[in-house]
């Protein structure tokens, strides 16, 4: 057998893993079920086959890749909090506060020699999309305070920004 | 190859549902598991990790009952190298809590937190794992715990907390005390009591530990970082200028870090003494009486002060209008809180500063167990999704 077979029964076993990771944080639960039922033992089964490797080292191996995807998963979940929190907080309210700022600029100048006063007044009484206020949550809503405190890093592992008191 | 490749393992068949992400080195580890493993029983922990004391409450998913209430004292002492067989009950190397204190002549005690945070990672690992072995828990069971920390614990501090843990805890959330402490003294059966003034309304919480001293405003949602201060101001601060000070006056006394907290978990107070104070400890071998009520006075006088200060802040944070409530519930907790008269001194304080009619009270007697009572309440409605895993 060639090292580039054995090379990608491990990736397939690797790739499998990760699968399961992601789906397990997904909780899609009865897809990661057929994984870790099926999919997964039959890689690991047809991986350690035809490695020659002793069966301590495979288990080592194993292992091994077990924590370290494990934890990569959890950088990347932490960071695709980190970032879905950016994005709907800052980043979408900033956007859409100039978009509409733009098109009102836009109108009022088309409307300029028309009806310019109302237009004007139509447009500044438009709900514009601002940066969210700070988001005070109720005392007793648990899950939304457990929310808060992963986004800001205070109840998530190795957050590498600064820290945010509550 | 082992069996633990075996496709047919029905280890592979059986497996915990909410195991595979969370320890993949347990599910897939060499050693056999027992039927009871794959059983998904899961146990909410609410543990407060205090720098002198230390309060686990637990109980399974599903179950109103407690399965676990202990309180232990922070400390472990190791065995002095020599020692005689015999000495220490079953010869152990290691001895926690209440047994490491009783057997102090023995052993180096070691205290792993300091200021509320992990100070000695070996050692706070070492306790953890004691902890964990007085949680009896079937194979397989998967612990789920919220840790309170300080609500100023930075993220190497916090880190350290899931590092000790790791292997011990399936699953982990670490949580500000603060929060907890008072999400742990509301007693939700007596919301619809109109008698009960409900704590979270509009209050400010003074919950005085070893390490930390939380202050913390809580106006019905959950505080921010400007409704709170946490001070390393405590109760082994306390304990540090009440040795000073009585060594200073008393220079031959003998007063170990275990004697000094003894003296002033049993004497200490704030305001008038009711009488003199006179305690009973060794200088230069003999027991002598020693008068140390100005020692103890003084430092307790101290954490007194650094109390009505940052209450006053707080109070100062607030707006007008819910000020005149706000003074109605002030509440202390925590081991500080059973400074004789801290209640009425801190109410005497705030009254001779201008607050209209201040109201301090206790939390009472289970001040020790609010942080993890409140954390095991937040361990039960935190959702699936919002674990943490913790890996070695």
């Amino acid at each position: 057998m060639s090292i580039n077979h054995f090379d990608s029964r491990w990736e397939k076993v690797v790739r499998d893993f990760r699968q399961l990771c992601l789906l397990r944080r997904q909780e899609r639960i009865v897809e990661s079920e057929a994984m870790v039922r099926q999919q997964l033992p039959n890689s690991i089964s047809e991986w350690s086959r035809n490695d020659s490797a002793e069966p301590g080292a495979k288990r080592a191996r194993l292992d091994s890749m077990f924590q370290q995807e494990q934890r990569r998963m959890d950088d990347l979940w932490v960071m695709n909090e980190l970032l879905s929190a950016r994005l709907r907080e800052d980043f979408l309210p900033e956007v859409c506060s100039s978009v509409c700022e733009t098109v009102g600029v836009e109108l009022r100048r088309a409307g300029a020699g028309r009806d310019s006063g109302n237009a004007s007044a139509r447009w500044d009484a438009r709900p514009v999309a601002a940066p969210a206020p700070l988001h005070r949550v109720a005392f007793d809503d648990i899950p939304s305070v457990i929310d808060q405190l992963l986004n800001s890093g205070f109840s998530s592992p190795r957050r590498a920004t600064a820290d945010l008191a509550v | 190859m082992n069996s633990t490749l075996n496709v047919r393992n029905p280890r592979f068949a059986k497996l915990d549902s909410t195991a595979a992400v969370t320890n993949g080195k347990g599910r897939f580890d060499t050693t056999e598991l027992t039927p009871q493993a794959t059983a998904k029983a899961i146990l909410y922990l609410g543990f407060d990790w205090g720098t002198n004391k230390s309060c686990l409450k637990a109980s399974y998913a599903g179950k109103t009952e407690f399965a676990i209430e202990e309180i232990v004292p922070t400390i472990l002492g190791y065995a002095k190298e020599g020692i005689v067989d015999g000495l220490l009950p079953d010869n152990a190397t290691v001895l926690y809590g209440q047994k490491a204190l009783q057997h102090r002549l023995h052993l180096n005690l070691v205290q792993p937190m300091v200021d509320g945070v992990v100070k000695d990672l070996a050692a706070a690992r070492d306790f953890a794992r004691h902890l964990r072995s007085l949680i009896g828990t079937p194979t397989g069971t998967e612990i789920r715990s919220v840790i309170g920390v300080p609500a100023n614990a930075d993220s190497a501090a916090r880190e350290n907390v899931r590092q000790c843990v790791a292997g011990l805890f399936d699953r982990v959330l670490l949580v500000p005390e603060p929060f907890l402490a008072a999400l742990g003294f509301r007693d939700e059966s007596r919301l619809n009591d109109t008698a009960y003034v409900d704590p979270v309304r509009n209050s400010l919480f003074v919950d005085i530990g070893g390490g930390t001293t939380d202050v913390c405003l809580i106006q019905g949602y959950y505080p921010t970082s400007d409704d709170q201060v946490s001070l390393t101001f405590a109760g082994d601060r306390v304990d540090g200028m009440f040795y000073d000070a009585v060594r200073k006056t008393y220079p031959d006394c003998e007063l170990s870090p275990i004697k000094v907290r003894e003296l002033k978990e049993q004497f200490s107070f704030v305001g008038k003494p009711s009488g003199p104070i006179v305690a009973t400890v060794m200088v230069n071998g003999k027991a002598r009486k020693l008068d140390i009520t100005e020692q103890l006075g003084v430092a307790c006088g101290e954490l007194l002060n650094v109390i009505f200060n940052t209450v006053k802040e707080l109070i100062s944070r607030t707006s007008s209008d819910s000020v005149g409530e706000l003074l109605q519930n002030i509440v202390l907790t925590g081991g500080g809180s059973r400074i004789r008269g801290l209640d009425v001194e801190l109410q005497r304080l705030l009254s001779e500063e201008g607050y209209e009619q201040p109201c301090v009270r206790l939390a009472g007697d289970r001040y020790k167990e609010f942080v993890a009572l409140g954390a095991l309440k937040a361990a039960r409605q935190a959702r699936e999704n919002q674990w943490q895993q913790v890996i070695k």
